[in-house]
């Protein structure tokens, strides 16, 4: 089991239940590892920080579309609400006015825990999408761990293979612009 | 060894290129195409040349230790799992070892080299849905489903188990399920067989 293995680390902060099943992400010596749990089936993905390019974090829509159907779905147990007031039902009233009290709770926190967005891996032959990162503020938290366990590992490496250096241009160092979300 | 790179980065929504300079690529804000708000780290790897894969020697003197499945090409270093002698293309490097592509297809499908797994199917939870869907379905069948649960518990003790969920304990805990519900089915029908008679 990876929570025994000292080579392992949970990263807590990321992964959790998704659509199709639960994902958690297991930080090893050299590598990511992205463990899928869908009905029977554990399936695992493994991202060598060799092989790691870049990490793209694009912002999405999908906080904004979740509360505007969240909100329409409202529209109908609010007006069932005043029509059982104005015939004087408060038991019913208060009962569909619980379901609006819920839906107010999922508008609420979904829009406290931050806009959503999407994240890749870039290795040089695939761009894969991260499952369940879907918040920019674990995005952030997943640079900030990976970063620099990318970074010596890969500066290492190149200076121990050394490779023709006529032949590579200066690499840039991993550095990230915040983006303005006023 | 090759010096093609690839320097270019792709936005994952439009597919159009984030910049046009990869130098630029950290100070991106914005796709240009889709106007998505994006933050690119780009690491060491990114402008690294592809390196292409090492090309086996001819044997240029008599004598001299060839591969095993080259005849014509110098063996370079021994199979870690079985010893043949490999060429630089039959020499496979995972996790430091040096295998033969016959020693990895063997690993990789008998689970032995853990990083080529891609997966493992969750016994327990197949047993886990035989014990439970008989109960909220159908009832009178729970003889026959706990002891193929029963058969399962035993039949896939030793397989692999998962890597994030206690499979062992949970195996357990449906055997011991399993049980109950099979002396509980079998007392079912037995009652409802012979039981019912004497009343």
């Amino acid at each position: 089991m990876l929570k025994k293995d000292p080579n392992f680390t949970r990263l807590k902060k990321l992964g959790g239940r998704g659509y199709l099943g639960r994902v958690s992400y297991w930080l090893g010596v050299d590598h990511l590892l992205v463990v899928e749990v869908t009905n029977y089936n554990e399936r695992y993905r493994r991202f060598y920080f060799r092989d790691l390019q870049a990490v793209i974090v694009q912002r999405n829509r999908n906080r904004m579309w979740g509360n505007i159907v969240a909100g329409v779905i409202a529209i109908l147990p609010a007006l069932g609400a005043l029509a059982l007031l104005s015939d004087g039902e408060y038991a019913g009233a208060s009962l569909v006015g619980g379901i609006l009290v819920l839906i107010g709770i999922f508008i609420l926190s979904n829009t406290l825990r931050g806009p959503m967005c999407s994240v890749h891996l870039r290795t040089a032959v695939q761009t894969q999408k991260l499952a369940n990162i879907d918040r920019w503020r674990r995005a952030e938290f997943l640079i900030e761990t990976l970063t620099p366990l990318i970074q010596s590992l890969q500066v290492s490496a190149g200076e121990a293979q050394s490779p023709n250096p006529a032949t590579v241009s200066n690499p840039p160092a991993a550095s990230a612009v915040q983006p303005d979300f006023s | 060894m090759s010096t093609a790179s690839n320097n270019v980065l792709n936005c994952p929504n439009c597919g159009k290129s984030l910049s046009d300079l990869p130098e630029m690529l950290p100070a991106v804000e914005r796709c240009p195409a889709c106007e998505r708000q994006t933050r690119v780290v780009v690491f060491p790897a990114f402008s690294r040349p592809v390196v292409k894969g090492a090309t086996a020697e001819a044997v240029m003197m008599e004598g001299e230790a060839t591969c095993f499945y080259h005849a014509k090409k110098r063996a370079q270093v021994p199979c870690d799992e079985c010893g043949r002698f490999l060429c630089a293309v039959c020499d496979l490097e995972v996790n430091g070892r040096h295998l033969c592509p016959q020693c990895l297809e063997t690993g990789a499908k008998k689970g032995k080299v853990q990083s080529l797994e891609r997966g493992r199917f969750r016994w327990d939870q197949v047993i886990s849905t035989l014990l439970v869907l008989p109960l909220i379905s159908c009832g009178f069948l729970l003889p026959l489903t706990s002891l193929a649960a029963l058969v399962l518990v035993v039949w896939k003790w030793k397989s692999p188990p998962s890597l994030v969920h206690n499979t062992r304990l949970s195996l357990i805990v449906c055997g011991v399920l399993a049980l109950i519900e099979f002396i509980g089915g079998c007392a079912f029908w037995w009652f409802m067989l012979f039981g019912s008679r004497r009343y």
